[in-house]
Order: structure tokens, then C-alpha cells, then sequence
């Protein structure tokens, strides 16, 4: 669905994305993990034609974003992390604008508006002012007017920013069921929890370069989970050679296992634990 | 179509806001009556642009006129009577002073003793009443001072004397009788050396002013095309500049908002659709002028309703002015939008601009007030396209074709306006 080869972007001197290669297959649910300023939201901009590639291919569902973005747009319904969202007008009228610019008229648009209302949950808020809902009914509707136009491909961009736990909650169902329903979804966080939560396979980013991608077992798999030793080790070293070292000591053992790693620690291990600013 | 979306979107968010709505209607309503009742009578500060008409042709009328162009207050320019009523109509002139054929002969001192004076025509804008009385007043100095001029020597003095002591009829009072024979007594030449005239005989002929009259009489006609039956209604002129001020600080609103929406995310929404940019900013310009196109309907709807301000000219032209200037206001809001790269930037540039047009560009107040360098600005601004195009066809009673450089300027202008916004514009 998503085949991203050598993308470069940059502004000025800095270089946001820096050749990555990515490919999401159809159907997936797949997380991109990454720090702030690692280059995540670029590349969103980038699977979507709002930001210019220094050099690279970037293809959605065959083609090719370059040279027709607007084609792009209507396979894809990208969430973003800000809310594109009409404060000073209800839920319904911003579903009806965001369906509407897709193209959306009369009966096909009332309908849709009002699947839009019942995902979101906001049927009865439908007539208040957005600006008077809580966040996490914002992010929620936010969700909703990405998906006015049935895409087949969704790139939620960091969706549950400052929300109460029952409002991620309903956002992760609704993004399992867009997922069951078929389509893919691309899912941007830098929340670890998250991602294991949702998704089947994971890349993470730094510094606009992909630094690991792969099924989420894979990343987080290990040698098997020791029961009765836990070792430190001021040095990496393989289990057998500990085990040899232990044997050629004279200590009987059964074996060595490498307790299991979470994907936190992956990640804290790729990216690194100095702070981030914000980009 | 998908774009129309945008321009529903900016519907929405201006009638949702029903008092900020309503207070674009009322507003400039209450700014226009108060401005309109302001400047009813308005006071002179600039020159006067005198157009003359002189039929007579005479040395005397030709004296006249040039006196009248050393008087320094006037900018005189001569032409046709034709001439002059079509640019008093169009409201390119103050006042036309028309020396008729004929005039001349009694524009003499005689006049002011026979009470048979020349008549002039003073011709003026409806607009400019305050114009026409102090132009009446100035030129009857300058005809009194050329006539007495006249009188400067003794032998022109004696020639009027005794052309009066002739003229009179034998059973004429005999006060006038002895007065008129002492002046020519006194206009006799000078003795040789020293010699004073008798105390009290004769007395200069302008300190004689009881019995004298002003040697010209003014008729003075208004020129508008609605004929000189139909007054200048001052209310006219005030709901369009308070109107057109309203519609920039709209479009300055509109600008805001597309600022606004880039700074908190919003705009992303347009960008996420399958819209060109282009199309999506020209929409929000579409918008922004339909927004103004509603506040033009309410608003003149309360100045023809309640003040009199009426169309007397052509409704197409109206219209078709009404809708330029809209299309004007939505290529200032691109223009505004392209230039300010921060809500506070379109704040201070945009009410900076707004304000210079309006005042410069007549809408606040008539052009005639202001210096003479800033009234050729003025031709370079929009906002004199505008006012000029709304008075054509309200209160000057003009046809179509007088609203069309209006159209085409303002249309000119949104063109300009719109394509430096776009070109311009930021989407991050």
C-alpha cells in the first residue's frame, strides 16, 4: 500500500528525512515509532503530498505521490496531530465540510455524516459548538472527518494527544475496527504501549532515518525468559559464551536465558535516552 | 463542487457568529447617520477647481476671468458650457462660473450705480453647496475690485460720471443728481501743484457706497444628472465609505482567520482535501466577498429605507459596482493573508492599509478636502474607484456606462490583490 525508496526531505540546511525505505503492505496495522523531531510527521506529510521530496519515490496504492497528490488524497484520510477542526462550528457541519471537500453531496454526504457522528460517539453533542467538547471528543471527531470519504488507507498522526484513558480506548476500537474493515492503518506515536497494544509490525525512526522495522515479535522477541538467574552484564555478550564461561568456571547450569525485552527498551536502546525537544 | 465547501465553511462561520454579524450591519449604519449629519454642510479647506465658461468673449469678460485666475484661490480651467455640466455631473469639478453672451456690456462701473448688473451663472456639484457659496462670495470681490478698478484714474473715473449724469432721466432725485455731478466735478483734472478738492464735495466713488450695488448678480444652478430639482442627499456619500470601511476590516477578518487557521491546525483540513491550493485560497476570497456582498445588501437596505439614500442612476450599474467591490474585498483578504505571515502582522498592516484607503481614497471623506497632491493619489487607490462608482449611481443620477471604470478598476484591483495573496501565501 505505502513504498517509500530513498526519501529525502529537507528544509534549508536541515534534513528532516534523510533516505528512508519503508513499505507497509495492504491490510496492515502498522506503528511508526519515533522521537520527537525523528522525522515521523515529515514523512506523513511526505505519503501525502504535503511536503515536497528532495529526492526519492513515494507511492500510495500504486501511485505516485509526486505527480498526482490530489489522486492521493482521495485513497488516503490522514488524522493529524493538530485538530483540523471549525471551533466556532458543531459536529455536524465540520463532517459536513470535511465530506464535502472530498466531494461528498446530498444523500451520500447526510449518511456518512452521520456514520461520522455515531464512530465519533457524538450524537448527542451533534449541534454544540466543537470548541465546547472535551479533547477527547475533539480527537474523536477529529478521527472521524479523516474518514469521511471511505479511505482505504489512514495515517493516524499521534490521535490520542491529551486525552482521558476512555477516550483512547474508544480511539484504539475505532482503530482496530478500520483495520478489520479491511484497510490499512498507518499508526504515529511515540507512546511504546500504544503501539504494542495495536499494531502488528513496527519501524522506528530517528534523526529521519529508519532505524528498525520489522513484526512487533520480532522486535521485542528474545532468548528464552530465565526463571531463577538474572545476570548483568557490563558488556554485550552471547548467552553461550556466558554459559560456557560458566561451565568452563565449573558452575553447573541448565541453561542461560535472556529475560525478555519490552519494546520501550528497543527502542531506548535504538534512539537513545537524551531528551527531546519538539520539533 | 468540492471548493464550494470552502465558501460554505466561511458562510457558516460568520452567520454562527449572529452578533458579530449583526454588528457588521449595524455598525456602519450608525457610523454612516452620524457622518452623514456631520458633513451636511461641510466647510472649505483646499482649493477650488472653477471651471469657466465665458459665452460673452469680451475684453471686459476676458479681464474677468483673468482676474479671477490671479484671485489665487481658484484653479481655473476654461471650457464649453457642454464640457463643464458633464464634469460637474461626473463630479470631476466644485463650480462652473458661465459668463453669458452679453454680459460683458454691464459688467461696467455703471452697474453698480444703475442697478443693472451683470448676470452670471454659477453652476455647481450638488455636493459642493458649501463650494458654490464661498465661490459666489470670492467672485463677486474679484468683479467688485476689477470694477473698481476701473475707477482708479481721474479720466476713467470722469468717463463713468459722465455717462451717468447723461443717462439720467430729468425727473431723477436730486440728491443722486448732485451727488453724481460732484464726482464729475471731482474727476476734473488735477490743479498743477498742491491743490486739495473741497471738504466734503467729492468723495472717492468706492467710499460712496451707500447708493451702489455689487456689479454682478449670481444665478446659481446645481448640475446632476437627476436635474436640479433633486438634492444632494449626504447620507448618499457616508453609507458607501462607512460601508466600503466595514468590508476591508472584513476582508482584514477573513485574512485573520486564515492565519488563524494555519496557527492552530484547521487549515490542514482544506490541505488534506483533494483541492488545488489555489483553488481552496480563491475559494476562501469567494467567500470572503459573498460576506460582503451580504453586508452590502443589509446595509443599503437601512440607508434606502431609513436615511433616503437612493439609486437615481442605473440599478445594473449599482449592481455591477456593488459586485466589484466585493470581488475587491475578497482579493484584499488574499492579499492581506499573502502578506502577513502572523494574525498581529494582518492586524497592524491591514488596518494600516484600510484606513489610508478609506481616508485617501474619499470614503470617509469627499475628495475636495483633501490636498491636491493627495487627490491625485487618490486615482491610484481602490476605495475612489469604489466611492466614485456607488456615487455615479446613487446620488449623481449617471448611467451604466459611468459605472463601467469603476468596475474595471475594482475588478482590476481584485485580480491584482488576489493573485499577489496566492503567490504569496503560506501554507506552513
Amino acid at each position: 500500500m505505502i513504498r517509500v525508496q530513498g526519501l529525502v526531505v529537507r528544509f534549508g540546511s536541515l534534513t528532516a528525512v534523510d533516505g528512508l525505505d519503508l513499505h507497509v503492505p495492504r491490510g496492515r496495522l502498522f506503528g511508526l515509532l519515533g522521537p520527537n523531531g525523528a522525522g515521523k510527521s515529515t514523512t506523513i506529510g511526505g505519503l501525502g503530498g504535503l511536503v515536497a521530496a528532495s529526492a526519492g519515490k513515494v507511492e500510495v496504492d500504486g501511485l505516485d505521490v509526486a505527480a498526482d497528490p490530489r489522486a492521493v488524497r482521495r485513497r488516503l484520510g490522514i488524522v493529524p496531530q493538530r485538530l483540523a477542526l471549525y471551533a466556532a462550528l458543531d459536529a455536524t457541519e465540520n463532517l459536513r465540510i470535511a465530506g464535502g471537500l472530498h466531494g461528498l453531496s446530498g444523500r451520500a454526504l447526510a449518511e456518512r455524516v452521520a456514520w461520522g457522528l455515531a464512530l465519533a460517539r457524538l450524537e448527542a453533542r451533534h449541534r454544540a459548538p466543537v470548541g465546547t467538547l472535551s479533547g477527547g471528543m475533539q480527537r474523536r471527531l477529529n478521527l472521524a472527518c479523516a474518514l469521511m470519504h471511505d479511505p482505504p488507507l489512514v495515517i493516524c498522526d499521534e490521535p490520542t494527544t491529551g486525552v482521558d484513558p476512555q477516550s483512547r480506548n474508544h480511539i484504539f476500537d475505532m482503530i482496530r475496527a478500520l483495520h478489520q474493515e479491511g484497510r490499512t492503518v498507518v499508526y504515529t506515536t511515540h507512546y511504546m504501549e500504544e503501539v504494542e497494544a495495536l499494531c502488528e509490525e513496527v519501524a522506528i525512526m530517528d534523526h529521519g532515518r529508519l532505524l528498525a522495522c520489522g513484526p512487533l515479535a520480532e522486535l521485542v522477541g528474545s532468548p528464552a525468559v530465565g526463571d531463577h538467574l538474572s545476570v548483568a552484564l557490563d558488556q554485550a555478550v552471547r548467552p553461550e559464551l556466558v554459559q560456557a564461561a560458566l561451565q568452563a568456571a565449573g558452575i553447573r547450569v541448565r541453561g542461560v536465558q535472556v529475560p525478555p525485552r519490552s519494546l520501550e527498551s528497543v527502542f531506548l536502546e535504538l534512539t537513545g535516552r537524551a531528551l527531546r525537544d519538539a520539533s | 463542487m468540492s471548493w464550494t465547501w470552502v465558501v460554505r465553511k466561511d458562510l457558516m462561520r460568520f452567520l454562527r457568529d449572529r452578533q458579530g454579524a449583526a454588528m457588521s450591519v449595524v455598525v456602519p449604519v450608525v457610523l454612516a447617520a452620524f457622518l452623514g449629519m456631520l458633513f451636511a454642510p461641510r466647510p472649505s479647506t483646499g482649493s477650488i477647481d472653477l471651471l469657466v465658461v465665458d459665452e460673452d468673449g469680451s475684453a471686459v469678460s476676458r479681464a474677468l476671468v483673468q482676474a479671477v485666475k490671479d484671485e489665487g484661490t481658484f484653479t481655473v480651467e476654461e471650457l464649453d458650457l457642454v464640457s463643464a455640466r458633464a464634469r460637474l455631473e461626473a463630479g470631476d469639478a466644485d463650480v462652473a462660473l458661465r459668463i453669458p453672451a452679453g454680459s460683458g456690456a454691464r459688467l461696467g462701473p455703471t452697474a453698480m450705480f444703475t442697478g443693472q448688473q451683470g448676470e452670471l451663472e454659477l453652476l455647481f456639484d450638488p455636493s459642493d453647496q458649501t463650494e458654490a457659496d464661498i465661490s459666489e462670495g470670492l467672485l463677486t470681490q474679484v468683479a467688485m475690485q476689477q470694477t473698481l478698478s476701473k475707477l482708479g484714474d481721474r479720466q476713467s473715473m470722469g468717463g463713468v460720471f459722465d455717462e451717468l449724469v447723461t443717462g439720467l432721466p430729468a425727473d431723477a432725485d436730486p440728491e443722486l443728481r448732485s451727488f453724481l455731478e460732484s464726482g464729475q466735478r471731482y474727476a476734473q483734472p488735477a490743479p498743477a501743484t498742491g491743490e486739495t478738492p473741497p471738504a466734503g464735495e467729492a468723495p472717492p466713488a468706492a467710499e460712496t457706497s451707500g447708493g451702489l450695488k455689487a456689479p454682478v448678480v449670481f444665478t446659481k444652478t446645481q448640475v446632476s444628472a437627476a436635474g436640479p430639482a433633486v438634492g444632494y442627499n449626504s447620507y448618499s456619500h457616508n453609507f458607501a465609505g462607512t460601508l466600503l470601511l466595514f468590508l476591508l476590516f472584513g476582508a482584514q477578518s477573513t485574512a485573520r482567520n486564515l492565519i488563524s487557521e494555519r496557527e492552530q491546525g484547521s487549515l490542514l483540513r482544506l490541505r488534506l482535501s483533494p483541492l488545488r491550493p489555489a483553488v481552496a485560497l480563491v475559494a476562501t476570497g469567494v467567500g470572503s466577498a459573498l460576506v460582503a456582498l451580504l453586508v452590502s445588501v443589509a446595509v443599503y437596505a437601512v440607508g434606502m429605507l431609513v436615511f433616503g439614500v437612493e439609486v437615481r442612476g442605473s440599478w445594473l450599474g449599482f449592481v455591477a459596482v456593488v459586485l466589484s467591490i466585493c470581488a475587491f474585498v475578497g482579493g484584499f483578504a488574499l492579499l492581506l493573508a499573502g502578506l502577513g505571515r502572523t494574525e498581529a502582522q494582518v492586524s497592524s498592516v491591514g488596518t494600516f492599509a484600510v484606513l489610508v484607503m478609506s481616508f485617501a481614497g474619499g470614503a470617509m471623506f469627499p475628495s475636495f478636502m483633501m490636498p491636491g497632491w493627495l487627490q491625485s493619489v487618490a486615482l491610484a487607490l481602490p476605495t475612489y474607484w469604489a466611492t466614485r462608482g456607488l456615487a455615479a449611481m446613487t446620488w449623481r443620477a449617471l448611467p451604466l456606462s459611468a459605472a463601467l471604470p469603476s468596475v474595471a478598476m475594482l475588478l482590476g484591483f481584485a485580480l491584482l490583490f488576489g493573485v499577489i495573496g496566492l503567490r504569496r501565501f503560506r501554507w506552513d
